[in-house]
């Protein structure tokens, strides 16, 4: 069984001045490994939900538990220093070096040189930039895209279990947040870390998400994984903010294993092959271009899994 | 030519006596000036709605001219050198709180947000982040201000402060122009040296803040 990272109590929050809750009455467990993102419009709650976990905003109601403390009960300068935080466009400080920014935290904890030197060296290859070419410059000498890839080396130096994103890749172009989104899914699988991510782009919270939080008006709307918001949206908001009825929306968002049976036919290697993570977009391009009625599923082993009929595609559709 | 040169070789110790008090006057104003105006633009900073208000009064008190301010401070904090530099410290606030709130405005918000978010201490945030970005504006305003006290300063040696101001009024006063004219050299290359000192500060502050300081020891490799 594994552990509640991040639960919310009831947790509410009000602004002064406010008319409405900011977040009002949020319940939710989220389990350490997981991926989440926090979906919405602006003004729908989601950043401030965010910002209550490192405390950047107090909850005006409620409690929220970091792996089971009261995070009302913990040091909060301390207890931020477990939590690593991302912010658009990186948040770089402009007057340190990039080892000096990844360093930040690690100097904070005192940590010796050599061990800092060597966490930096290793945080820099993990977000695929040449120590030797990227240590001594600014930030102000990178693009976007690399200013980001430092925010997130920064956020992890002190191997925090748990990761806050907000919008991190709301300000980087089309082709550079794929190779971001891709890279961050890489670095999740491989070290497992807890992840809150906030965004209000659709594609991105389904594609990175394990679950999904779709906010709206402060409340949360429908709290699964995008498969199931996908196919059963719990109201009309979230179908129609999703585009539930939306083919093409489906076929870019649900992945193989959903709509995936199991082995009925005898292995054959004339048959194309699908990954269990592809979206059916993928899935109907191999149909169309290998003009069978039976696609194959592998898992990350390359191992065949199962199997995708022409026929059960098509049922998407209706 | 020849008594000017005469005066500085017979008087020199009193040239020097005359230019570190007015050092000392002029030093101990912008001590007093930074401690107090940090703390006030830092408040101000963040509490944007008494901006207005504060900036219009140190305007009101930097408008007041110099010689009515000693004037009325005079019989209560009575002659010398503690009432000059009051008012000296009171005229800076106007410049220096004005530059210090603009450089801590300067700061990127997500830069502060990061540095709280990842668990600096509020001491930390301000003492690696926020003042090290904000300090090239904040050193415009105290080279300003260190500009405009030399300046002053001279004046405030008619509430008998001292400094080379005594020298001028001297000079002006038994029409003795070498005393003038070398009391004029005094205060303008003081102001000069400094302004020269602190433009230099400045700008490597400057490239500091911005990511393009090169230490000597790169540059030589």
């Amino acid at each position: 069984m594994t552990a509640v990272a991040v639960e919310f109590k009831n947790v509410c929050k009000h602004f002064p001045e406010a008319e409405v809750n900011a977040v009002s009455h949020v319940s939710l467990k989220i389990n350490q490994g997981e991926f989440i993102t926090i979906l919405g419009t602006s003004g729908s709650g989601k950043t401030t939900l965010m910002k209550m976990v490192n405390r950047l905003h107090d909850i005006t109601s409620g409690d929220i538990f970091f792996f089971g403390e009261n995070i009302n009960s913990l040091p909060v300068v301390e207890y931020r220093r477990k939590i690593g935080y991302v912010v658009q466009q990186g948040g770089l400080f402009p007057h340190m070096t990039v080892a000096e920014n990844i360093a930040v935290v690690p100097h904070i904890l005192k940590w010796d040189k050599e061990k800092i030197d060597a966490r930096v060296d290793e945080l820099l290859e993990m977000v695929g930039l040449k120590k030797e070419l990227y240590k001594d410059r600014y930030p102000r000498q990178l693009s976007g895209g690399q200013q980001q890839r430092i925010g997130i080396a920064r956020a992890m130096a002190s191997d925090p279990a748990v990761m806050l994103m907000d919008e991190p890749f709301g300000a980087i172009d089309a082709i550079t947040r794929e190779n971001l989104q891709d890279e961050l899914l890489r670095i999740q699988k491989a070290l497992h870390k807890t992840i809150l991510f906030v965004t209000h782009d659709i594609s991105e919270a389904f594609k990175l998400g394990d679950r999904v939080i779709v906010m709206h008006e402060g409340k949360v709307q429908q709290f699964d994984t995008p498969d199931r918001i996908m196919l059963h949206p719990a109201n009309d908001f979230v179908a129609k903010f999703v585009s539930a009825d939306d083919v093409m929306k489906k076929l870019q968002v649900l992945k193989v294993h959903t709509i995936m049976d199991g082995l009925s036919i005898k292995t054959s290697n004339q048959l194309a092959v699908a990954h269990v993570d592809d979206t059916l977009e993928t899935l109907l391009k191999l149909f169309m271009t290998s003009s069978t009625q039976t696609v194959l599923v592998k898992d990350d082993k390359d191992k065949i899994v199962g199997e995708v009929s022409w026929h059960r595609l098509s049922a998407i559709a209706s | 030519m020849l008594a000017f040169m005469t005066y500085a070789e017979r008087y020199y110790g009193k040239l020097i006596g005359y230019f570190l008090d007015h050092f000392k006057i002029c030093m101990l104003t912008m001590f007093f000036s930074i401690l107090i105006a940090v703390p006030i633009s830092l408040m101000l900073t963040k509490h944007k709605r008494l901006s207005k208000g504060v900036m219009a009064v140190l305007g009101a008190i930097y408008a007041i001219p110099s010689m009515a301010l000693f004037a009325m401070l005079v019989p209560y904090m009575g002659l010398g050198t503690t009432t000059a530099i009051f008012v000296l410290v009171l005229y800076n606030q106007s410049i220096l709180v004005r530059n210090t709130v603009a450089g801590f405005d300067s700061v990127d918000k997500m830069a502060v947000e990061s540095a709280v978010g990842m668990g600096m201490s509020p001491w930390q945030v301000f003492s690696k982040v926020r003042l090290p970005i904000a300090l090239p504006v904040i050193l415009s305003g105290i080279r300003i201000a260190m500009i405009a006290t030399i300046g002053s300063a001279t004046i405030a040696a008619t509430i008998n402060a001292g400094g080379i101001g005594a020298l001028l009024f001297d000079g002006l006063q038994t029409m003795n122009f070498v005393k003038m004219i070398w009391g004029t050299i005094l205060a303008a290359s003081f102001a000069l040296i400094f302004n020269m000192i602190l433009e230099k500060l400045e700008k490597r502050a400057l490239l500091k803040a911005r990511g393009e300081y090169i230490p000597r020891k790169a540059k030589n490799k």
